[in-house]
């Protein structure tokens, strides 16, 4: 039964992506801290990216598995970066009074990427372009 | 949903005798089990059957009689004194979700997100319900199973009601846990505190045959 509601780990060149999406029960956090973990030490990865942009509900116990997650990772030599939490969420774990324990946390997925040292290679085609076209319309 | 006038009508009937989240959540159903295409007899059937759980014994034949002269003779039943009219359920529907493990939280908070969505309360104000059903339930999953997590629309004060309660030894401490003096490394503490933060009505009582905390949220 767990096997359906595995949360997905995708790998991206030296990266794990976990995109956690609805609710996560306790049994799927725990075995979700196992895989991360055995795909950093397995993969040899340098940073591990959760996004939290459809998640449902953020408590206080999985606040605390995704900081054992992070602390464990480190020891292992990832960086954590959490990505996409939605204001109500942030707002509510604000008012309760968690900590995620130093995690970094950024805005959206493209963030975290950035953070990582990941670039987009449409924006350099953008500048490639605006280049082209400077060229044509520069007077020469 | 529910735009044929029959349906209308029959929500306007229940309306008078329940919240307006609940009469929906009535004819809802009423029309799901009955099809679209039931007759006026098999709808007057279902309803009654749908209805009759949520009401006292000695009410059934009022409303009986009731959904009797909406759907059979056609004619809306006598608005009669509608300040004083039956009460169906005791006093609002309940729900409830008993917590045995941790497996039985989602199910919890499901149910309190549902219950947002019928009461039209969202974005954090929702968010700030379900995680504190959240963290009750979760205490009752680690610290004191079997317990239950009940709710109640509590439409006339325009409230959710949640009544956790527990089978465990009490909490010993609670007065250092509720001012933050206490926290246990796997942070029941801090469970606490930050759900009465989250609600607007928070009360706990404890003692060695049990934890019961009621929380409330204005919607």
């Amino acid at each position: 039964m767990h096997s359906v509601n595995r949360v997905p780990i995708i790998r991206l060149w030296d990266l794990l992506l976990v995109p956690v999406q609805g609710d996560i029960d306790d049994a799927q956090a725990e075995e979700l801290v196992n895989d991360v973990l055995e795909r950093v030490q397995r993969a040899g990865c340098d940073g591990l990216l959760i996004d939290l942009s459809g998640v449902w509900t953020l408590d206080s116990h999985l606040c605390s598995v995704m900081v054992r997650l992070s602390r464990s990772a480190a020891l292992m030599g990832a960086r954590t970066i959490v990505s996409g939490m939605r204001p109500e969420i942030a707002m509510t774990i604000q008012a309760m009074g968690i900590s995620l324990g130093g995690i970094q946390t950024v805005a959206t997925l493209e963030d975290a990427l950035a953070a990582m040292g990941v670039r987009s290679g449409r924006d350099q085609q953008d500048v490639s372009d605006d280049e082209f076209v400077r060229k044509i319309l520069e007077p020469s | 949903m529910l735009k044929t006038p029959t349906q209308q009508a029959l929500l306007a009937y229940f309306e008078r005798y329940i919240s307006p989240i609940n009469a929906r959540a009535i004819v809802r159903s009423i029309f799901e089990r009955a099809g679209a295409n039931a007759s006026n007899e098999q709808l007057y059937r279902q309803a009654t059957a749908s209805s009759a759980i949520y009401v006292k014994p000695e009410q059934r034949d009022e409303l009986v009689n009731g959904l009797r002269e909406l759907l059979l003779n056609g004619s809306a039943p006598r608005a009669e004194h509608p300040s004083s009219a039956v009460r169906l359920s005791e006093p609002n529907m309940a729900v409830s979700v008993a917590i045995r493990s941790e497996a039985n939280l989602n199910e919890a908070r499901l149910i309190a997100r549902q219950m947002c969505r019928q009461a039209g309360l969202d974005g954090f104000s929702a968010q700030k319900f379900v995680t504190a059903v959240s963290e009750l339930a979760r205490n009752v999953a680690k610290y004191a199973s079997p317990g239950r997590v009940s709710f109640v629309d509590d439409f006339a004060q325009r409230k959710l009601r949640v009544t956790v309660t527990d089978s465990g030894s009490g909490i010993a401490n609670l007065d250092d846990v509720l001012v933050g003096k206490y926290r246990s490394k796997t942070g029941m503490g801090l469970g606490l505190i930050g759900t009465k933060k989250l609600v607007d009505e928070f009360d706990i009582s404890t003692g060695p045959g049990g934890t019961t905390v009621v929380i409330a949220v204005r919607y």
